[in-house]
């Protein structure tokens, strides 16, 4: 992984660096970037562990969708748990270390568990610990080595004061949809709020261009509701209540916002395709490989392939070419037409079953025989009948 | 938190309001019979459906009626006392 030339669009600001760490190590990134962008600048593959095997985990969705990237942030004794790398923007001089591990990320000393992974089913603990004897004991036990982020007791106060504010339409998401709903809404008089999750608005309109520029109709959205909705960027709308009423966090403060309508354009999760060994460091979905190009100016890999179901798999691979990173093969599962069901299985097979990177031999493709190579997956309309792992298994 | 439109002062949260229960007819005292007079007194009607109830608004002082489906939780409308014949108990 390494950053790109300047991107038209991008979203940082390569005039101001700042300087964090993470598990001790310095490290650089741009204002502007999150804290996984930013490690994933620095060539930082694994960004996390399991939470019952600490397994390692790099990124997935870049989009907050997984719980991959989760940090404890801060000086020591007064750190804030759980925060959520994806989507928050890096500070000059944060101290970020990885959530539930025991004697740091790369060494955690409870990787072990995976190998006994066959003996701890879900629920194992509460069943053969129940004695109430025994369970004080063990619950302590777990409780260290499961989990997330740890809470310090001596953390400071922080004080997260409350606005109210009123809207005739609050909009939850700033993709296409959010955008063009919101201008629809301002087009008729409206009082519109619009909340993104991320830094900025834009959605998949700016990420997922296959190689082009930003669709000009969308942009021009953009420009009006910038200009007259109110905005909360990196935001989210925690809940929704009786009469349209949507508490908004914004990172500094809560807004109660009462509105006379709302739009959810929240978007589509992408589905990941199922096969063994699809978590681990490598393997994401092809809308973060999407987002980190156009959002970050970061190459994931040198080399990929793209596992897809349907066209926008397409849409990736003209993505990662348009930014130098060398497409291996394209995987489309889909039966070419008049073909044996079992086709794509058998080609998905074929493929996962030799290449030569360790332990993701069985999770990648025989096409990307570098050690720095990545399934990028989009399987939104992947049928689990036909999934990988149910082919290989 | 929810909010109930006053037909004095418009929607308000739910909170600026006193509920006085369900609107009910009083059986004349001195006719009734004991039973029905204990009824009155005692018994309220848990039935969900609409319901006809008195509301206070706190702040201004207005007693008006709201009529309130208890199944879809939703106010039908609210509107002041109008010497309306009361709903049957």
């Amino acid at each position: 992984m390494k950053r790109l030339p300047p991107i038209p669009g991008e979203w940082i600001d390569r005039g101001r660096v700042l300087r964090f760490t993470f598990e001790g190590r310095g490290y650089e990134g741009f204002a502007g970037d999150t804290i996984t962008s930013a490690l994933l600048a620095n060539g930082v593959p694994v960004l996390g562990r399991s939470f019952k095997y600490h397994r390692p985990r790099g990124v997935l969705s870049l989009a907050n969708h997984d719980v991959n990237a989760m940090m404890q942030v801060g000086q020591a004794g007064s750190t804030v748990p759980n925060v959520r790398a994806d989507v928050t923007l890096l500070e000059d001089g944060m101290i970020v270390e990885a959530v539930n591990t025991s004697g740091g990320l790369a060494s955690d000393r409870l990787r072990f568990l995976e190998w006994f992974s066959a003996f701890l089913p879900v629920g194992f603990y509460y069943k053969a610990f129940h004695k109430k004897s025994q369970f004080p004991f063990w619950e302590k036990v777990f409780r260290r080595i499961t989990g997330l982020g740890r809470i310090d007791l001596n953390a400071p106060r922080r004080t997260t004061p409350k606005r109210y504010a009123f809207c005739d339409v609050l909009v939850i998401g700033g993709g296409p949809a959010g955008l063009a709903a919101a201008a629809a809404a301002l087009e008729a008089g409206a009082r519109v709020a619009i909340v993104e999750e991320n830094a900025q608005l834009g959605g998949s309109a700016l990420f997922s261009l296959g190689a082009a520029p930003p669709n000009a109709e969308v942009l021009a959205l953009l420009a009006k509701v910038k200009e007259r909705a109110e905005v909360y960027t990196a935001s989210y709308a925690a809940g929704y209540y009786a009469d349209h009423w949507v508490p908004i966090v914004t990172p500094d403060y809560i807004v109660k916002m009462r509105a006379r309508a709302v739009v959810v354009a929240t978007g589509a999760y992408e589905q990941p395709a199922v096969f063994r060994n699809n978590d681990l460091p490598g393997v994401m979905l092809a809308s973060a490989a999407q987002r980190m190009l156009a959002r970050h100016a970061i190459a994931p890999c040198r080399r990929a392939v793209v596992l897809t179901a349907n066209d926008n798999g397409y849409c990736a691979a003209r993505d990662l070419a348009a930014h130098g990173v060398e497409v291996a093969a394209v995987v489309d599962l889909r039966a070419p037409a008049g073909a044996l069901p079992s086709t794509p299985a058998r080609w998905c097979c074929k493929a996962m079953a030799c290449t030569r990177h360790w332990r993701m031999r069985r999770a990648c493709c025989a096409a990307c025989a570098s050690p720095r190579s990545m399934a990028a997956m989009n399987s939104t309309t992947l049928p689990y009948a036909r999934s990988p792992a149910t082919a290989c298994s | 938190m929810k909010l109930l439109t006053c037909p004095i002062n418009g929607p308000r949260p739910v909170s600026e309001f006193f509920y006085w229960g369900e609107m009910r007819a009083m059986p004349d005292p001195e006719k009734a019979s004991d039973d029905e007079w204990a009824a009155y007194v005692f018994n309220r009607n848990g039935a969900p459906g609409i319901k006809r109830e008195w509301w206070y608004h706190l702040p201004s002082g207005v007693w008006f009626v709201a009529e309130r489906d208890t199944i879809a939780d939703k106010v039908l409308r609210t509107y002041l006392y109008d010497g309306a014949p009361e709903a049957q108990a």
